[in-house]
């Protein structure tokens, strides 16, 4: 179970990043992700 | 949605009838205990998930994946769709009007019939939900396991509706009907 949260938490702060670089969205991933 | 929560909420009723006759209060109590301890466990998996699910919402856009899909003709574009299919984000309300949308591309049935199957079946956004809530083996083996379904929706589309059947091709049809 812990291996599970940390590849996702991996996953969704590459994501997170990637946003951010990419096309500065990454608030509404967020946004997104939460509602 | 609606529906969804109202058939949960008949199940959890239905339980709970069947357990205060097995065990009375008792066993309800420890029922809740057990959903709390669950819940309480897979919270943080469950947070996260939906933040990976959120990012890619916003990662794959629309366009992308028309990009994606035109790009590719014949049995690359059936594997490519079906992937497509996986990876679109969003419900029905989202993805058959893009679907409509492709009408006047000209792109065959079966292009489509791959897609639908793809996002049915593959939907990568669900990886994150089953990783956590079931295991990561099982969401492997189980994505495994249907992997091929989609592509075979759409080679036996090609060989049974043939590759000139498009979507504007049947509406034109139904029109003149």
């Amino acid at each position: 179970m812990i291996t599970s949260t940390v590849i996702l938490s991996v996953s969704a702060l590459a994501l997170f990043l990637l946003n951010w670089r990419k096309n500065g969205e990454h608030v509404e991933g967020l946004k997104q992700g939460v509602i | 949605m609606k529906q969804s929560l109202i058939i949960v909420y008949a199940a959890i009723a239905i339980l709970l009838v069947v357990t205060f006759f097995v065990g009375g209060f008792d066993l309800i109590g420890e029922a809740f205990g057990l959903a709390g301890s669950t819940g309480l466990n897979s919270a943080l998996m469950l947070i996260v998930s939906f933040l990976v699910i959120g990012q890619l919402n916003v990662l794959i856009t629309a366009d992308l994946l028309q990009k994606w899909l035109n790009r590719f003709k014949g049995w690359k574009a059936i594997v490519v769709s079906a992937l497509v299919g996986g990876l679109f984000p969003g419900g029905p309300y989202i993805y058959y009007p893009l679907i409509l949308s492709f009408r006047d591309k000209n792109l065959p049935v079966y292009v489509f019939a791959s897609f639908i199957f793809g996002k049915q079946v593959y939907d990568f956004s669900r990886l994150p939900m089953e990783i956590s809530l079931i295991s990561p083996e099982i969401a492997l083996l189980r994505t495994i396991i249907t992997l091929p379904i989609p592509i075979i929706i759409g080679l036996l589309g090609r060989r049974f509706v043939g590759t000139e059947m498009t979507l504007d091709f049947i509406s034109k049809g139904g029109e003149k009907k």
